[in-house]
Order: C-alpha cells, then sequence, then structure tokens
C-alpha cells in the first residue's frame, strides 16, 4: 500500500478584493484582513487533489499535515471529506510568525514521526507569500528527490512519472519512490465534498501535535528576516490615441508602443 | 465570502445553536453559492428553458452535493440533517437565488412526511414510511437529479387547505381506495417542483364531512397514466421554482403508497411546520444579499459630495437591515434548534410550536419587502436594473412572504397561544361545511 502524505497550509483567502489587504510596514507584518476567510491553500487543494486521483488507481492511504499557529478545523477537516484518510494537525503558540526553513523542518520532522511514507506531495508555493520554499525544503531535509511544479503524476512500480510545467509547454521527469513533488493549478480543481462526507468527517478522529512532540529548536530553525515590507506602488497613466480612422489609429498607437520600446 | 473566524460571525452563529459539523456545511453552502451562484444571479431568470444554468446548477447542488437526499433517513443512504444545518442552506442558498433555494428546499420538503413517520414510534407511518422509502428511496439517493413536491394547494384558496381549523374539509382532491389500490381524482395548483417531481406527496381527502378522520396522504411518482400538467407559470422571478398545476384523472396507486385518518393529519400538520425555520432563514438570505450588494454600492458611489453611505439617511437605511438580519438570523436558529430537539421542546404541530414557528416566520418575511425597496432607494436608477443585482431581492422578497398561507394565517396562528381564535373557512357568512 502507498503512503501518500500532503503538505496543506491554511491562508486567507486569497481571492479576497485587494482592498482588504493591509499590512505595518513597521512591524513588517500582514495585518489580519477583516471578513476575509482562512481557506485551504489553493495549491495545496490541488495537492490533495492529486493524491486522491492516485488512490482511485492504486491502494493508498492519504494522510494530511497542515501546520499553523493554530487552525481553524472546518477549514482542515474538509481533507478529510473528500477523502483523505488521516489529518495530523500541528499546533503551537510557537508557530506564530515562523519562516521557510522552520515550516520544512517542522512538517519534516512531524513526517519522520509518522513512519513509512512513499510519497510527499505540497503545493509549489503558500498563497500568501508565494515563496515556494517549504516543499522543496522538506524533501532536502528527508534526503528524498523532488520534482516541482507537477501537473500530472502517475504513480508505477515504485517510481513517479511526472509532467513538469515549463513555461513554454511541459517536460516528462521520472523519480524513484519516496521522493517529493510540488503541484502546480494545472492538475485540476479539488473535488467538493458531498453533505454526507461531510458528516462523516465530522466524526473522524485526528491526530494533534505541539512543538513539544517534534523534538525542532524553533529559536534556531529561524534562518529568513524580512527586512522591509511595502506594497508596491503602481501608476496608471492613460493617453488617447489620436486619429481619424480605426487604420489611422492602429499605426499610431504602433508608432506609440516603438517609443516607449514597447515592441 | 463567510469568514468564520469574524467575531461578527460568532456573535451572528452562535454556538449554543450551530456545532461544526453544521458550520463545515454552511461554509460549502456559503462557498457553492458565491462560486456557482453569484456570477449568473442576473442571468437565472431569463433561462426559461432551464437547460443553459439552472439545470446544472441544480446537479450540482442536489446531486454532487447530495442535497436532493438531506431528508431521506440515513438507514436509507440519505443525510437525515438537522434542521439547523437546513436552515443555513437555505440561508445560504437563498442569498444567491431564492428560486434555486426553494427548489432544494421543497425536494427536502417532499421526504419530510415519511422521514417524520419513519422515525416516530406508531407502527402504522412506520409500515407507510417504510414502503415510500423502500420504493422511491433507492432513486433519490442516486447520481440522477430528482425531484420531489408537496402537491397541497389548489386554485380554490390554499389557505383554506392550510388553515388547521379547517381539518381538511376544503381539499378538493379525493381518493378512494379500491381493492389494494388507491384512486385519485382532482387538481392541483402551484406546488413548487409541480411538473418536474419525480414523486408528490399528494394532499388528499377521501370525503370532506368526515374531516380528518378521511384526511388522507399519497405518494404518487410520475410519469404515470392520469397526471398531467399545465403550463409552467411566468412569475416576478424564481425561474428556478416550477410552479404548475398537476391534473389526476384516476389515477391508480398501490395501496401502502397512502396514508389515512388522524395520523395522516398529525403528519401533514408536522409537514406543514417544518419549513417555518427554513423559510425564514430563506428570507435572511435574501436580505443578506440585498444588504452585501448595497453595502458595496453605497460605498463606491459618491452623491452629495460623499460616498452614499457617508448620508446619515442611509446609514439609517443600512443599519436597520443590519439590525432585521441580526434578529431574523438569531430567531430562525434558535426556531431551528428547538425542531432539532423535540423531546426537549414537544412536537412541531403543538398549539404553541406552531405558534411560535408562524411568529418567526411571519416576522422575517413580514419585514422584507418594505425594507428591500427602501434600500433601492440608495441606488437610485441604478438598483432597477438587472445587472446591478438590487431588483432580484426585491422580487424574491415579495414571493418569501406569500408562502405557507401567508401572513394573515401566520398572525393568526400565533394567537391560538394566547387565545381561542376562530379563523375557519366555516360558519355564519362564510362556507357551509360539507354536509
Ligand atoms: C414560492 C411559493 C412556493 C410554494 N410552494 C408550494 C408547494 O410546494 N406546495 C404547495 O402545495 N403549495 C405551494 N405554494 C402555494 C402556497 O402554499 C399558497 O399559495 C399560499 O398558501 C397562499 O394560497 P393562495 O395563493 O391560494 O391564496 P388564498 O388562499 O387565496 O389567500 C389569499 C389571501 O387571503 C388571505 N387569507 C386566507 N385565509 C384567510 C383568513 N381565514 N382570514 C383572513 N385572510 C385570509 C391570505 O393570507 C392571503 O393574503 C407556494 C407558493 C409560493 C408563493
Amino acid at each position: 500500500m502507498l503512503n501518500i502524505i500532503v503538505c496543506a497550509k491554511v491562508v486567507t483567502d486569497p481571492e479576497a478584493p485587494v482592498s482588504t489587504f493591509k499590512i505595518d510596514p513597521e512591524g513588517r507584518r500582514v495585518l489580519p484582513a477583516q471578513g476575509v476567510p482562512p481557506v485551504l491553500n489553493p495549491y495545496d487543494e490541488n495537492c490533495l487533489e492529486a493524491a486522491l486521483r492516485i488512490k482511485e488507481l492504486h491502494q493508498c492511504k492519504i494522510t494530511v499535515i497542515s501546520l499553523a499557529r493554530s487552525l481553524p478545523k472546518a477549514v482542515v477537516k474538509k481533507c478529510l471529506a473528500v477523502g483523505a484518510d488521516d489529518l495530523v494537525v500541528l499546533e503551537d503558540d510557537l508557530f506564530e510568525d515562523i519562516d521557510g526553513n522552520t515550516t520544512a523542518c517542522l512538517l519534516a520532522a512531524a513526517i519522520r514521526k509518522l513512519g513509512e511514507y512513499d510519497l510527499i506531495l505540497a503545493g509549489r508555493m503558500a498563497a500568501d507569500t508565494n515563496a515556494g520554499q517549504v516543499g522543496p525544503g522538506v524533501a532536502e531535509l528527508l534526503g528524498i528527490p523532488s520534482v516541482t511544479v507537477a501537473r500530472k503524476i502517475e504513480v508505477n512500480d515504485g517510481r513517479v512519472k511526472v509532467e513538469r510545467v515549463l513555461a513554454d509547454g511541459h517536460e516528462v521527469v521520472e523519480a524513484s519512490m519516496p521522493c517529493l513533488i510540488t503541484v502546480s493549478h494545472e492538475l485540476g480543481e479539488l473535488r467538493s465534498a458531498t453533505v454526507k462526507e461531510l458528516m462523516a468527517a465530522q466524526k473522524q478522529p485526528f491526530t494533534t501535535w505541539q512543538a513539544r512532540d517534534l523534538a525542532v529548536e524553533i529559536s534556531s530553525s529561524k534562518r529568513s528576516k524580512a527586512l522591509r515590507l511595502y506594497k508596491p506602488e503602481r501608476e496608471v497613466t492613460c493617453e488617447i490615441v489620436a486619429a481619424e480612422t480605426p487604420e489611422e489609429a492602429g499605426a499610431n498607437l504602433a508608432l506609440k508602443l516603438q517609443q516607449l520600446r514597447q515592441i | 465570502m463567510l469568514d468564520q473566524t469574524s467575531q461578527w460571525y460568532k456573535l451572528q452563529y452562535p454556538e449554543c445553536f450551530v456545532n461544526e459539523e453544521q458550520r463545515m456545511m454552511q461554509k460549502v453552502f456559503a462557498d457553492f453559492t458565491d462560486r456557482e451562484i453569484m456570477p449568473v444571479r442576473d442571468k437565472l431568470d431569463d433561462d426559461v428553458t432551464h437547460e443553459e444554468i439552472i439545470t446544472p446548477i441544480l446537479k450540482k447542488l442536489q446531486v454532487d452535493l447530495g442535497c436532493q437526499k438531506n431528508a431521506i433517513p440515513k438507514d436509507y443512504g440519505g443525510n437525515q440533517l438537522p434542521l439547523v444545518a437546513c436552515a443555513l442552506k437555505q440561508e445560504q442558498i437563498g442569498r444567491g437565488d431564492y428560486g434555486i433555494s426553494m427548489h432544494s428546499a421543497c425536494t427536502e420538503w417532499g421526504w419530510v412526511p415519511v422521514m417524520l413517520a419513519y422515525l416516530s414510534p406508531p407502527p402504522t407511518g412506520k409500515a407507510w414510511a417504510k414502503a415510500v422509502l423502500d420504493e422511491f428511496a433507492p432513486r433519490f439517493v442516486g447520481n440522477e437529479l430528482r425531484v420531489a413536491c408537496v402537491n397541497m394547494s389548489e386554485t380554490e384558496s390554499a389557505c383554506d387547505i392550510e388553515n388547521p381549523l379547517n381539518e381538511s374539509r376544503t381539499v378538493g382532491v379525493r381518493a378512494k381506495l379500491e381493492g389494494n389500490e388507491w384512486v385519485i381524482n382532482g387538481n392541483k395548483f402551484w406546488a413548487s417542483n409541480a411538473g418536474i417531481a419525480d414523486l408528490n406527496c399528494v394532499v388528499c381527502n377521501m370525503d370532506p364531512r368526515q374531516g380528518i378522520d378521511a384526511f388522507t396522504l399519497i405518494y404518487v411518482p410520475e410519469p404515470l397514466p392520469g397526471v398531467s400538467h399545465g403550463k409552467f407559470e411566468v412569475k416576478c422571478g424564481m425561474q428556478s421554482d416550477r410552479n404548475t398545476s398537476t391534473y389526476f384523472d384516476n389515477v391508480r396507486v398501490p395501496r401502502e403508497w397512502g396514508i389515512q385518518g388522524p395520523e395522516a393529519w398529525a403528519i401533514f400538520q408536522n409537514t406543514l411546520a417544518a419549513p417555518m425555520p427554513l423559510n425564514s432563514a430563506h428570507a435572511v438570505g435574501i436580505l443578506q444579499g440585498a444588504f452585501d450588494t448595497l453595502l458595496e454600492y453605497t460605498g463606491q458611489r459618491v452623491a452629495g459630495g460623499k460616498p452614499i453611505n457617508q448620508h446619515l439617511s442611509a446609514a439609517a437605511i443600512l443599519g436597520e437591515m443590519a439590525s432585521v438580519i441580526t434578529v431574523g438570523r438569531a430567531a430562525f436558529l434558535e426556531l431551528a434548534h428547538e425542531y432539532d430537539h423535540m423531546d426537549i421542546y414537544g412536537p412541531w404541530d403543538s398549539v404553541s410550536m406552531v405558534a411560535k414557528g408562524h411568529a418567526v416566520h411571519v416576522f422575517t418575511t413580514g419585514k422584507l419587502p418594505e425594507l428591500i425597496l427602501k434600500g433601492m432607494e440608495l441606488m437610485g436608477s441604478y438598483g432597477y436594473v438587472r445587472e446591478n443585482h438590487y431588483e432580484k431581492y426585491y422580487r424574491d422578497a415579495a414571493v418569501a412572504k406569500l408562502v405557507l398561507g401567508g401572513v394573515q394565517l401566520g398572525y393568526f396562528a400565533t394567537c391560538r397561544q394566547f387565545y381561542d381564535l376562530d379563523y375557519s373557512s366555516f360558519g355564519p357568512g362564510k362556507l357551509q361545511k360539507p354536509a
């Protein structure tokens, strides 16, 4: 039986209007947005979907691990409702404001503690930081190969065949298991849970571990520090290209773009 | 975008009424509404064939999420959802479109009589429920879109049928037993899902002179010889909810699909009570949808030198809406919670529960139209244009008030808690009791 581990982060809804995004430049932190709900990181939803597709073809156990200072259970239990077998919640006040390296250390420790694993799936990046560090970091710490930005995953005879997204298409990569794959949105949306599955998920027990269960020295694992946090200034100026006819307008626009070295 | 972590949310949906499982479902329905209904809510009423937009949405809600089995007992593969969860669902879907939520709610309603009978001790009701569930539940727990309907109203005053003091003597559809079959004749009108239903719970009477003793509930599947329909009514919106007449012309069904007499009457009275918290939740959802639209618009539109929501006259309307939402929500949650705990609060058809149910229902649905109309003024001409998403709530609000016997009957039922109000349709200057 394959043991698949899915790393899933809870983020504030990235679809929220830009106007709700507020920062504290002095404290170098993002302020909690009013009225914006927490959701599963969309790329992590893609991961879970990848795991569920593998489960449709192979005997599998899917364990989801989620880490935060405090996790909204209704959000993470959705993973159980759609078909994950186990949920491990890593929660501790010490997990406040940790960086990518610490997160990777904690996740790797939790995965080691879980024991056997064949495949670890993580999102290509978290929608709140867009850093994309944690997945490969976990692979590095566990000493296993990693493949990034997958859009399709096939499992066969102890190996994975992965289609990786490239700027101009895709490439096919193979790796032996155990390995870690980061998943991109091209893989497809997470399926919905039915009312019945939601009810069943509610009754399913889950595991909670704290920092002390993982034996990770959090103070020394923090490697990155925000030097400055700011919202980029964007200026929009509009100029109407004057012309008598559409043809003339096209020609004038081309000229203007050339002058601005845009074409 | 429902943020279940905010303090406002916690105050609106307190833990004493909403448990974690119900919260999870609420979030799923809220997301469903935001994703599937909101982007097309101004186009739903134009989808007259239902093929383009409405049926695909209904399939996702009823089949993929599994809502068409919400009121089917767990023993039959159903969800057997508590009323609080159903109400939270209706509020969220109603925020997007009352027609879609009504369609879904009425499929649930169609199963309420057998679900109640199945879960209650009396053996006759249980046997009836078992026969109906054995035959029809498998169709509803599968992967095809299925629709149920409570076919009760008739062209001659539906309120008279819903008025309990009339003891079903105004029901015009006749049922008679011939050997091992029920034979049904007569016409029904107005039922939600009529004409598209796979299964009808038909409200009949065998002999109006005998009132409750001859009252009958019979499940009639479709298609079936003798069952036909008129055209779908064209209404002030609510396209997703089909209403039409149903004609029964010597329709024959097996005896075990029907139940008769006082037990059937009690099941019917409970069935009439069931939608009180649900339609109240619809009303709150409609008002929330209107409020959200208004809040966004009045925050952006500058008139009289400042955003409209900064004018105190506008703030007073917005504040009034928020206060009715808050009170309405608290009321429907409390009511649904009480329904879910019959062991503590008593049966749904007791005088007090009926009074309470109607009191909540009349308040929430009755407040809607006037408030939403007031809000329309804040949007000026933009308010009555479909693509600005406000006027639909105005139309939905007007309809929400008409269901379940309307406001007057609701007030009368509430008064019955305090004194013996006679509002039956029979007596001097009114109808003659059937001789
Ligand atoms: C959206 C919607 C969904 C519906 N769904 C269903 C359904 O699923 N199944 C179904 O069977 N029916 C359904 N109905 C019908 C509904 O139950 C009836 O329309 C409703 O009860 C009113 O009946 P009526 O239209 O015949 O009005 P009438 O009975 O003609 O009443 C008209 C007016 O008279 C008032 N009135 C009635 N009796 C009295 C009295 N004794 N004293 C003073 N005033 C009185 C009423 O309050 C009302 O204002 C639905 C209606 C709507 C609008």
